[in-house]
């Protein structure tokens, strides 16, 4: 037998950001708390993914935005690994702030060339209260953040769409909304998977308007918490 | 196996994410010989995203096409002062597009390939076809190279120095590459032309590798072209190429597996047959 040329092989990276909304406004009604069990229930279910995924480490990140931005987790992590750490709740909307403080990762270095495109996940409550428009725009300026899988979930009825859909861009997909703590589950679990998935590159084909989506969310209201 | 001087053999694997979609390799990989010796090879990458329904037709053409014209431009006289793969490389281009045009015209996108691509093939049908394509020429004293979108050409010489010498191209990043399906493909071939005999002795090329992205995608370490090239002259000049070529689809498949992604190369090598054993 001769031996292969070469160092080690490793899987490919997959970086996975959630960008979790914890201005003032979260702290109602129990949505910062929903939020936290949301991602605590999600989380696991991206190693699902990884083993589905065999040549994609998934690496799991946390930006927090309120008044400014900070890393809620900041190492990449991979995901079995992730022990989640409750978020609190207060101040502003800075989503900006986040945004800004995302956009150094994504270029080379740090990012591997062999990366799989990141897969991003935004979650947010109301409206940004600073220039979120102009970080996105550099944001999308970084090749990264162009192929990046952006998806995102709106909680509760003030959620921002507008904001929410430029987030997602072009991607033929609306942003999910989540009106009481199993939608927002559900919501950030479908959210999650489908970035995963379409990130490692096995999603074909878009979930269609009888998709998971429209199935899971409520149509009279009933039940709404948010 | 090719004949001496140049020798090349060939290999392609099914990547492990497209064994679990459903998706055919879309790389394709080939040599040939022409009558005076010349060898050529070229090795070609279909491009994996949605819109690309027809990429492993794309990258078969590009193959086929690139080694007939590799072999008009092999049976000329060679210099190293011009390098024959630029009107080569035009030539494939405007070939392949020609090729996919008329493909499409006679078999019109189906629902199915419309459905996957999620795009509006008919805009801009060649873009299903997308491919990369790298060539290579060997002559007696001049080795030609050109590449169009990404992967990777190593050169080993064969005192074992390791060199990467085709240029690079700074729009090869965050998976993006260029192609044979764009309308600048002509002018997006990156060249090199390798003199074989003009430096000190040990210094001449020995061993070349063409390989597709998902080869070099596979290693942890970026620099790893160094290590590969090294371990590859050793295994050349230990075992022969001939010998390598029962390992070589191993050790593609093992990258394919690990990185997910299609793989396929070309190992050339100038260096003689490993003595049989004793």
């Amino acid at each position: 037998m001769v031996e292969r040329p070469g160092s080690v092989l490793a899987r490919r990276p997959l970086h996975f950001f959630v960008i979790a909304d914890c201005s003032g406004s979260m702290a109602a009604d129990g949505k910062v708390q929903a939020l936290n069990n949301a991602l605590r229930e999600t989380i696991p279910h991206l190693s699902e993914i990884a083993e589905q995924n065999p040549h994609a480490e998934v690496l799991v990140r946390v930006l927090a935005f309120s008044t400014g931005a900070r890393w809620h987790l900041a190492a990449p992590t991979p995901v079995e690994q992730v022990v989640w750490e409750d978020l609190t709740a207060s101040g502003y909307t800075d989503l900006g702030a986040a945004l800004r403080l995302l956009i150094p990762e994504l270029r080379s270095p740090p990012m591997q060339e062999r990366a799989l495109p990141p897969a991003m996940v935004l979650i947010s409550d109301g409206m940004p209260t600073d220039d979120y428009r102009s970080a996105l725009g550099l944001l999308l300026d970084e090749p990264w953040g162009q192929h990046a899988v952006r998806m995102a979930v709106g909680i509760g009825r003030d959620a921002d769409q507008s904001m929410l859909s430029r987030f997602m861009g072009s991607s033929g997909l609306a942003p999910v909304s989540a009106n009481n703590p199993e939608q927002l589950v559900s919501m950030i679990r479908w959210a999650s998977t489908h970035a995963s998935r379409v990130a490692s590159h096995l999603a074909v084909a878009p979930p269609g308007r009888s998709g998971p989506v429209a199935g899971r969310q409520s149509e009279d209201g009933q039940g709404d918490v948010w | 196996v090719n004949g001496w001087p140049w020798r090349s053999i060939t290999a392609s694997v099914r990547g492990s994410s497209h064994d679990r979609s459903g998706l055919p390799n879309q790389d394709a990989v080939g040599d040939a010989r022409a009558p005076n010796g010349a060898l050529m090879a070229a090795v070609a990458d279909g491009h994996g995203g949605r819109p690309y329904v027809r990429s492993q037709q794309g990258s078969a053409l590009a193959v086929d096409l690139a080694l007939e014209h590799l072999m008009a431009a092999g049976i000329q006289p060679g210099s190293a002062a011009s390098n024959p793969l630029f009107s080569t490389a035009a030539r494939v281009s405007w070939t392949w597009r020609a090729t996919v045009l008329s493909d499409w015209a006679a078999h019109g996108f189906s629902p199915a390939e419309r459905d996957r691509a999620g795009v509006d093939l008919e805009q801009d049908p060649v873009l299903a076809y997308g491919t990369t394509l790298i060539l290579a020429l060997c002559l007696d004293d001049v080795i030609h190279l050109a590449q169009i979108g990404d992967g990777d050409v190593i050169v080993i010489s064969a005192d074992g120095q390791v060199t990467t010498p085709v240029p690079g191209d700074d729009r090869l990043v965050a998976g993006e590459t260029t192609s044979l399906c764009a309308a600048s493909a002509v002018d997006d071939f990156r060249f090199c032309t390798l003199s074989r005999f003009a430096g000190p002795v040990g210094s001449e090329p020995a061993v070349l590798l063409l390989a597709t992205d998902g080869y070099g995608a596979a290693f942890a370490d970026r620099d790893w072209h160094e290590g590969v090239g090294r371990d590859l002259l050793a295994a050349v000049n230990e075992h022969g190429l001939e010998t390598l070529a029962t390992h070589l689809p191993q050790w593609l498949a093992e990258s394919a597996r690990v990185g997910g992604d299609d793989t396929s190369a070309v190992l050339i090598t100038a260096l003689p047959p490993a003595p049989p054993p004793r």
